[in-house]
């Protein structure tokens, strides 16, 4: 037995293993999911500016009504890991 | 036009049944076997081969899936006129698959016990069962199929070099089945 007999052999295998639709229609089929990737840019520039508002105005002097804003990066995190969550789901495997 | 009433038009000996066929994966047919055999003349020929084949099979045969008959035939077809090209020719340029495949049996053929092919079927079942979905089918698409390992990384959103690195552990795995069954000594 040599590589061309076992090309051969792999030939008859049963018609379970084998999926005879045409490659270029799958690629087709297969479209870049582009939202994702700008999803997870929004989510990190949300981050950012969350974080960011925090060093620009440093607790002491912030107003009362901005004391809700220190919670700010961590309700980020969780929203953007559960919306990647979500997302990553969603994606074909 | 279905596959069962293209199974009636061919068993009634119909002359659309010819039409009919090339209509039905016509270009998939077209593209395995020139993947395989790699110029015009040798398709054309394998192809001719390929419809006188099915319209002397189909009477008695019991086809379940007449696309994966059509292209099962079309392959097989392609890769015994391509052995004995290769053997009267001696291959100007060996495919990929042959050089990739040939990892499995090492440098020295003659190391290789003769086998019964219904045996290495079996054991190719046994092996393609014990491989995770996605393994099995870019192991599949690649051998079976022939595509490029481009293709199927794009198919699969992998990287090529992933697409590489897991055939190359797939052949390995298959090098152990092969040697465990006493096919390659």
């Amino acid at each position: 037995m040599n590589s061309a007999q076992l090309l051969r052999a792999i030939g008859d295998v049963d018609s379970v293993y084998v999926d005879v639709t045409p490659i270029e229609e799958l690629i087709r089929k297969k479209k870049p999911i582009i939202w994702i990737k700008w999803c997870a840019v929004a989510a990190c520039l949300a981050l950012m500016a969350g974080c960011g508002w925090r060093i620009v105005f440093p607790q002491d002097n912030t107003p009362v009504w901005m004391i809700h804003l220190d919670i700010m990066p961590l309700i980020h995190l969780v929203l953007i890991r559960r919306t990647l969550t979500v997302l990553l789901r969603r994606l074909p495997s | 036009m279905d596959d069962h009433e293209l199974l009636e038009l061919l068993r009634a000996r119909s002359e659309s049944a010819v039409s009919a066929l090339s209509d039905t994966c016509g270009a998939y047919r077209c593209t395995i076997a020139f993947r395989i055999l790699q110029n015009d003349e040798d398709v054309q020929e394998c192809l001719n081969d390929v419809y006188m084949k099915i319209w002397t099979v189909t009477e008695n045969k019991d086809i379940r899936e007449l696309k994966y008959y059509i292209a099962s035939v079309t392959r097989n077809t392609a890769v015994d006129m391509y052995n004995k090209h290769k053997a009267e020719r001696c291959a100007e340029r060996e495919l990929a698959v042959f050089e990739e495949l040939q990892e499995c049996f090492g440098s020295c053929d003659d190391a290789v016990a003769l086998t019964d092919a219904i045996v290495i079927t079996d054991t190719l079942h046994a092996f393609l069962a014990t491989l995770p979905a996605q393994e099995r089918w870019v192991f599949m698409r690649r051998y079976w199929n022939m595509d490029s390992i481009r293709q199927i990384a794009s198919v699969c959103g992998k990287r090529e070099d992933a697409v590489r690195k897991m055939l190359s552990r797939t052949r390995q795995k298959l090098k152990i089945q092969l040697e465990k069954e006493g096919i390659i000594l």
